[in-house]
C-alpha cells in the first residue's frame, strides 16, 4: 500500500511537471494548411528510370520547399521530404517498400503527430489530414495500368541523397536506384560530374579476362599516404568492382552512410568518396570506415575502385574525439577487411568475391608505419567484391580461384 | 522555453524517479560462487546438414567471466561458442556478420577492458573448415537477455548451408522464459489443417481483439498470423533486430524508466499484459526506432491450429508514438499507440519481407472495418482505427530474396479509411 501510494504521489508530479512543460512548449503557432503548393520544380528535377514494364521518378525535397507544400519545419525533427513516382504497366499489382529508402522512414501521422500541438485539436487533425494526402499511398497495392505518387518522410541527409525504391509483386521483385541531389546544396552534383567525367576514354584500361584482371590489381599502389606521397600508411585492402548504383546502395543496405573522413592520398589525390558503418537502433554500429578511389581500370566494362578499410583502436569501446582528430588505428588491419567482405556477402548485391595479393607483407610479423606511426600487421592480401543488380542471395556468390586465404593465416 | 528552466524540471524529474528506484529496489546482494567455465558444454544443441555438422552454445554471464576472465557483459557482449565439423569434400567458411552484423573483433573486446588481446584472439572461432576437420571457438556478439537465436551462415565454393538454433538462458530470471511451444498444447487439442482456402476460414473464424485478464474487456485488434516453424519465425525477426521482452515489471520497469529520462535505447523493457485464449502474450516483441518513445510492439499467442504441420501464431501489432503515465496497466507507464494500427501492421510485414525466411504473404478478414471517424478505444484508452485485415505471413527455411515471395490473392488492404486522397 505504501509503495503504491508513494507510486502515485510521485505521478502526479510527473503530470504536473509535465504540463507545465508542455505549457511552456506550445507557445509557438499551430499549423495553418499552405494555401498554394507549387511542386512544379521537385517534378521537373525528379530523376526517371523504367525496366520491366515499370517507371519510376523520385526526387529529394528541399528544406525551403517542404515548409511551402507541408506547411511545417520539417527540419525543426531532422525530417527530409522525398517525392516518389510509380507508374505500373506490368502485369501483376505491386506494393513499394519505403524501408529501402530509409528503414527508419516516418510514416505521416508520426511526422503529424510530432508537430501537434496542446489545446489545438482542430489545427492537428488538419495538420494530419494535410500530411496524408501529400503522402506516397503506401499502403495500395499499385495495380497494372495504375500511378501513385506522393511523398515519403526520411530521416534528414545532407548532400546527395541515394533512394533505393524496391517493389514486390506476387514472384517478382523490381528495383531502382537514385542519386537524387538536395536542391539546397549544389555541391552533390559536383561530386557525381567529378566520378563521371575523372577519366577521358584513352585513359581507360580495359580488362576482360580474369588473369589480366588480377595482374592489374597486384600492381595497384600498396597503401595509402600523405599529401606528399612520402610516407606509406594503412594498406589498400579493397578492390571494388561494379556500377556506382550497384555496390553504393549494396552498403547502403548494410548500414554504411557517406562521410566525410581525414584525407588520405592514392594516386596523387585526396579520397573520392568516404563512408562509415553506422548504428542500428540502440546497437551501436561496428567502427568500420573506408575510403574509396576510382581506377581508370575497367573490368568486362565495369569501373574499379580501389579501398582502404580500417577501424580504429579500441573500435566502439575507444575514447571520443572530434572528427579532424586521427584517433591511434587498429593493429589487426584485417579484423576491419574480413568483417566488411563478409557483411557484404550480405547485401543482396555481391555477386564474385576472391584474395589477391597487396601491400606485399605476407606474414603477420611484418610492421608498417600509419601517419601517427601505429604499427599494424596484415596478412597482405586485398580482397575483391564484384558487384551485380539485385537480388543476389548468399547461394549465388562465385568465386576467384586466386589466393587462398588459409594459407596466410 | 528557456534552457536552464528546463533543465532544472529534469534535474527534478530524475531526482523524484532516482527515489522511487532507489525506494523499489529492495536489498538484495549476491554471494559469487566459483563457476565451471565449461558448463555451457552441457547445453549444446547440434544440427546436421549434409556432411556438416553444426553445435551451438551460449554461456551464461558468470560463464562468460569464467572463461574470459572478464565481466562481458558489463559491456553488453556475450560470447556465442559454435563448432562446425566438415565432413564433406569442400572448404567451408562461417561468416560472423550472419550472427551479428555489428558483432566485436577480439581486440576491439580486450580494448574495452583494457587487457591484452591474445587471450581473447586464442578463444575466437577461426575460418576456414576444411575437408575432414573440426573448427570450434567463440564468437563476441551484442548481449541477448533470456533467450538468444543464433543464425549460422556456412558457404563454401559449391554451397551455402544454413542453421538457425534458439538457446535459452538457465540463469535468467524466472520472470522471463520462452513459452514451450511443443508442449503448450495436448496433442488432442491440435486442428490441423492441410488446404488453403480452409485455413483462410479458420484465420477469420480466430479472436478478433486481446482482452484484459478476466476476458470481459475488449483490446486491441489481432492483426497478425505468423506460420512456420518457431527456428525459421524467431531468428527472422531477429535477424531484422526484434528484440523479445518482458511482461511483467520488476527489475525491467526500472530501467524502462531510466532509459526513458536518459532519452536512451534499452532494449528490455517491458511490454504489459494482454490476453488471447485466456492466457497473457506468448512472447512479446518490440523493435526500438529513434528513443523509447517510439518503438514497434508485437505480441503472440500459438493457436491450437497447425498449418501443413507447421505452427500458427495469432498477433497484435501497434506502434507507440509517446508515453504516458497511468494506473490502468501495471508497468505505470504506458506507451500512447498511433491510432492507425495498419502502419504498424503494414511495417512489419515489409520488414519481414527483408528476412530471407518470409515465403508467402496474404490477408484475411478480422475484426472488420473501424472507422478513423468512430475509432475504437483499446485497454488503456487509445483510440484506433483498421481495415480489420490480419496479415498472414508464412516462413520457410532461408534463403527468400524479396523476388520469390509469393502474394495469396485473398484481402486486400485498402489505404487511408475515410480521407480521400487529394482534398
Amino acid at each position: 500500500m505504501n509503495k503504491l501510494h508513494s507510486i502515485m504521489k510521485n505521478q502526479s508530479l510527473i503530470i504536473g511537471s509535465m504540463i507545465c512543460i508542455a505549457l511552456l512548449m506550445n507557445a509557438c503557432a499551430t499549423f495553418k494548411k499552405p494555401a498554394t503548393i507549387n511542386e512544379a520544380p521537385i517534378k521537373e528535377r525528379a530523376l526517371t528510370q523504367e525496366a520491366n514494364g515499370i517507371r519510376a521518378s523520385a526526387a529529394v525535397v528541399g528544406d525551403r520547399e517542404a515548409t511551402q507544400i507541408f506547411g511545417i519545419d520539417l527540419t525543426r525533427k531532422k525530417i527530409q521530404a522525398v517525392w516518389v513516382e510509380i507508374e505500373n504497366n506490368a502485369d501483376r499489382p505491386v506494393v513499394f517498400l519505403p524501408t529501402a529508402i530509409d528503414p527508419d522512414y516516418l510514416p505521416p501521422q508520426e511526422v503529424s503527430f510530432a508537430y501537434h500541438k496542446v489545446f489545438a485539436a482542430d489545427e492537428n487533425a488538419a495538420l494530419d489530414r494535410h500530411l496524408m494526402n501529400l503522402s506516397f499511398p503506401i499502403r495500395n497495392l499499385i495495380n497494372p495500368g495504375s500511378r501513385a505518387s506522393g511523398y515519403v518522410f526520411t530521416n534528414w541527409f545532407k548532400g546527395m541523397k541515394v533512394i533505393d525504391i524496391d517493389l514486390i509483386g506476387d514472384n517478382l521483385s523490381q528495383n531502382f536506384t537514385f542519386f537524387a541531389l538536395n536542391p539546397d546544396i549544389a555541391q552533390g552534383q559536383a561530386i557525381i560530374d567529378r566520378m563521371e567525367t575523372m577519366f577521358s576514354a584513352v585513359e581507360l584500361q580495359k580488362v576482360e579476362s580474369e588473369a589480366a584482371l588480377r595482374e592489374v590489381l597486384e600492381q595497384l599502389p600498396c597503401c595509402v599516404s600523405n599529401e606528399n606521397g612520402e610516407s606509406s600508411a594503412e594498406p589498400i585492402n579493397v578492390v571494388i568492382i561494379g556500377a556506382i548504383d550497384d555496390w553504393t546502395t549494396a552498403f547502403l543496405r548494410r548500414g554504411y552512410r557517406y562521410q566525410v573522413l581525414n584525407p588520405r592520398y592514392a594516386f596523387g589525390r585526396v579520397q573520392d568518396i568516404s563512408g562509415k558503418k553506422l548504428s542500428r537502433g540502440y546497437i551501436k554500429g561496428q567502427e568500420l570506415s573506408i575510403r574509396f578511389w576510382q581506377t581508370p581500370i575497367r573490368y568486362q566494362s565495369k569501373p574499379v575502385w580501389v579501398g582502404q578499410t580500417s577501424s580504429r583502436l579500441g573500435g566502439r569501446f575507444a575514447d571520443t574525439a572530434p572528427a579532424e582528430v586521427t584517433l591511434p588505428m587498429n593493429p589487426h588491419v584485417d579484423e576491419a577487411r574480413d568483417a566488411l567482405a563478409q557483411d557484404l556477402a550480405y547485401s543482396q548485391a555481391l555477386i564474385k568475391m576472391g584474395y589477391i595479393k597487396g601491400s606485399g607483407h605476407a606474414r603477420l610479423t611484418r610492421k608498417e608505419a600509419s601517419p601517427k606511426d601505429t604499427p599494424y600487421t596484415t596478412d597482405g592480401l586485398r580482397v575483391v567484391l564484384v558487384f551485380g543488380h539485385r537480388p543476389v542471395s548468399l547461394e549465388d556468390i562465385d568465386f576467384f580461384n586466386w589466393e587462398r586465404l588459409a594459407d596466410y593465416r | 522555453m528557456n534552457k536552464p528552466q528546463s533543465k532544472k524540471l529534469r534535474n527534478f524529474l530524475i531526482f523524484s524517479l532516482a527515489m522511487l528506484v532507489l525506494f523499489l529496489q529492495g536489498c538484495a546482494t549476491t554471494q559469487p560462487t566459483p563457476v565451471d567455465p565449461l558448463a555451457y558444454r552441457n547445453r549444446t544443441k547440434t544440427s546436421v546438414n549434409g556432411d556438416i555438422t553444426v553445435t551451438v552454445a551460449v554461456p551464461t554471464i558468470s560463464e562468460a567471466r569464467a572463461i574470459y576472465g572478464v565481466q562481458l557483459a558489463s559491456k553488453y557482449i556475450q560470447p556465442v561458442w559454435v563448432e562446425v565439423r566438415n565432413d564433406g569434400d569442400d572448404t567451408y567458411w562461417f561468416l560472423s556478420s550472419g550472427l551479428d552484423p555489428d558483432y566485436f573483433f577480439p581486440s576491439e573486446a580486450a580494448f574495452a577492458f583494457k587487457t591484452d588481446d591474445k587471450n581473447f584472439q586464442k578463444l575466437q572461432f577461426k575460418n576456414p573448415i576444411g575437408p575432414g576437420s573440426t573448427q570450434s571457438g567463440f564468437i563476441l556478439v551484442n548481449l541477448d537477455e533470456g533467450f538468444k537465436a543464433i543464425d549460422i551462415d556456412l558457404i563454401s565454393r559449391k554451397a551455402v548451408k544454413s542453421f538457425s538454433f534458439i538457446t535459452t538462458d538457465p540463469e535468467f530470471k524466472a520472470d522471463f522464459k520462452l513459452v514451450n511451444f511443443d508442449t503448450l498444447y495436448k496433442a488432442e487439442d491440435i486442428i490441423n489443417i492441410e488446404d488453403e482456402e480452409e485455413l483462410r476460414r479458420k484465420l477469420e473464424e480466430l479472436p478478433g481483439f486481446t482482452t484484459n485478464a478476466d476476458g470481459d474487456k475488449k483490446g486491441d485488434p489481432l492483426n497478425l498470423v505468423l506460420i512456420g516453424e518457431t527456428n525459421d519465425i524467431v531468428p527472422a525477426l531477429v535477424r531484422r533486430n526484434w528484440h523479445a521482452t518482458e511482461t511483467t515489471w520488476s527489475r525491467a520497469i526500472m530501467r524502462t524508466v531510466k532509459s526513458y529520462l536518459q532519452g536512451e535505447r534499452y532494449r528490455y523493457s517491458p511490454i504489459s499484459p494482454l490476453y488471447v485464449f485466456g492466457r497473457p502474450q506468448d512472447i512479446g516483441w518490440q523493435k526500438a526506432r529513434n528513443t523509447i518513445n517510439e518503438r514497434n510492439h508485437a505480441r503472440f499467442w500459438l493457436s491450437p491450429f497447425r498449418f501443413r504441420g507447421k505452427k500458427v501464431f495469432v498477433g497484435q501489432i501497434s506502434r507507440d508514438i509517446g508515453v504516458k503515465f497511468t494506473l490502468k496497466s501495471p508497468t505505470i507507464s504506458t506507451h500512447v499507440i498511433a491510432p492507425d494500427v495498419d502502419e504498424a501492421r503494414r511495417y512489419f510485414v515489409e520488414d519481414l519481407a527483408y528476412s530471407q525466411a518470409m515465403a508467402k504473404l496474404g490477408y484475411v478478414k478480422g475484426v472488420g472495418v473501424v472507422n478513423r471517424k468512430e475509432p475504437r478505444l483499446n485497454l488503456v484508452g487509445d483510440p484506433f482505427y483498421t481495415d480489420g485485415l490480419r496479415g498472414v505471413l508464412f516462413f520457410e527455411p532461408r534463403p527468400y530474396t524479396l523476388s520469390e515471395i509469393q502474394i495469396l490473392t485473398w484481402e486486400t488492404p485498402s489505404g487511408f479509411y475515410d480521407v480521400s486522397k487529394r482534398e
